[in-house]
């Protein structure tokens, strides 16, 4: 596949999970937490295809996040600070097996959870009491790791992320 | 020339990032600046479009699951019946699931006509996704002059409650700012008692929100399950719409004269599926 049709399905594909988290995952949140497939598409986009694809994934995923949520800009700093440190593990951290894949999920997860505990340091924000952001946190972790396979699974077949003489996942 | 072009090539990835994270910087500390708000509605107005097309296709979807579902209940209860007859069946049970959708809105209609205010109602077609903040999605945007800042209310159970406040408008879609998100401040009062504060939330996970700048005398003289209200100070939220009780608990330090008080909104936020944005008369 070209690159810059790569570029446009991969943004399209974001764009999709943002409309589907934000409407039909309404239906299956916990205590408003809901799974966040943008972070999953982040870490398979930045394991595969190293920090430049990570940190390019994750400031516009969390872009497009931005436009709904206050204050624009927010996420596109936590997810592209993610995406970059996810990227620095390409071809050290492999998607290969079940358990991996898990792992790698609930750990970008938690992650991202500390990132935005800074960044509501950092700007200010008032947030969730800490007890509570930790317990949002942890079930956003298992939400994730329970669609991490079937997500990853999607992008292997969709090949948006292949790498050249490497196929791992 | 070749030296500097070398450093670029070199430290890319490092480049990239910075720029990054120096655009995702400055995109939060202008989030108020008029260019920023004004790219901010333009996407949300695409997302929002695309976010109501999600919601339609969703609401058709799930009607089809629940007539289908229908239709097979009645087919096992009925199924000596003629071809004809479970056809009418089948059309009464729509007009059955038609009508409690009309009585449904009729009631809503009901309790809107109580608002003093004219007001503009809105569906919701989308939630923020992050838990640290609260946003809601609306069917209604500039095209049906909804502006920055408007009130937002609804009812819950025949009680009206404050919903929070407009906080990007879109061409056919605005962002609720609810009481629950850091960023929406209300200015509130004891409907008993009369003692002010200020209310922010702390994002939806918390559940419930803060009142600030509380006398100390005025824990004393309240009692659990106390009502509080929208003073009107401020000009943006009008006099005297609910906003939650107080229960138990509050904040203090030795140091202040004030104390901070942890509020329980009256609306459950994740029931609602009918706003009402209020115009009022001082707004923009």
């Amino acid at each position: 596949m070209k690159e810059p049709k790569a570029v446009i399905l991969i943004f399209l594909l974001l764009f999709a999970a943002i409309i589907l988290q934000s409407t039909l995952f309404q239906l299956l949140s916990v205590w408003n937490v809901r799974p966040d497939i943008c972070l999953i598409i982040i870490i398979f986009a930045a394991l595969q295809r190293g920090p430049m694809a990570g940190m390019l994934t994750g400031f516009t995923a969390g872009l497009l996040e931005g436009f709904f949520t206050s204050p624009i800009g927010f996420h596109a700093l936590v997810k592209t600070i993610l995406g970059y440190i996810l990227g620095r593990f390409e071809g050290v951290l492999l998607i290969d097996s079940f358990v991996m894949k898990i792992i790698l999920v609930i750990g970008a997860t938690l992650a991202e959870g500390t990132l935005r505990g800074f960044g509501h340091l950092i700007f200010g924000i008032a947030g969730p009491p800490f007890f509570t952001f930790v317990l949002t946190v942890l079930l956003e972790c298992a939400y994730n790791a329970v669609l991490a396979p079937f997500v990853f699974f999607l992008l292997k077949i969709m090949k948006l992320f292949k790498v050249k003489g490497l196929e791992s996942v | 020339m070749r030296k500097l072009s070398g450093f670029f090539v070199k430290y890319k990835k490092l480049l990239t990032l910075i720029l990054l994270v120096a655009v995702s910087v400055l995109l939060v500390v202008l989030s108020n600046n008029p260019v920023v708000s004004s790219v901010t509605r333009v996407g949300g107005s695409i997302v929002g479009f695309f976010q109501g097309i999600a919601t339609s296709a969703a609401q058709w979807l799930g009607d089809s699951v629940n007539s289908i579902g229908k239709l097979g209940e009645l087919k096992k209860e009925l199924a000596d019946t003629q071809r004809e007859l479970l056809e009418y069946k089948q059309a009464s049970q729509d007009n059955v699931i038609l009508r409690e959708k009309v009585e449904a809105l009729s009631k809503e209609l009901g309790l809107a006509r109580e608002l003093d205010y004219a007001y503009i109602p809105a569906e919701i077609i989308a939630w923020g996704t992050q838990t640290d903040f609260s946003t809601i999605v609306i069917n209604k945007g500039a095209a049906d002059k909804i502006v920055k800042d408007m009130p937002v209310v609804a009812f819950s159970g025949g009680t009206m409650g404050l919903v929070g406040k407009i906080g990007a408008v879109g061409s056919g879609s605005s962002v609720v700012y609810t009481i629950l998100d850091p960023h929406c401040f209300v200015s509130a009062l004891f409907k008993d008692t009369r003692y002010k504060g200020i209310v922010s939330g702390l994002g939806a996970a918390a559940g419930y929100v803060e009142m600030d700048l509380v006398t100390k005398s005025a824990v004393e003289e309240l009692r659990p399950g106390a009502i509080l209200v929208t003073s009107g100070l401020g000009g943006v939220f009008p006099k005297e719409i609910p906003v939650g009780r107080w229960k138990e608990g509050y904040e203090a330090k030795d140091y202040e004269s004030v104390v901070k008080l942890r509020i329980s909104p009256i609306l459950d936020f994740q029931k609602l599926e009918y706003l009402y944005v209020l115009k009022v008369e001082n707004q923009p």
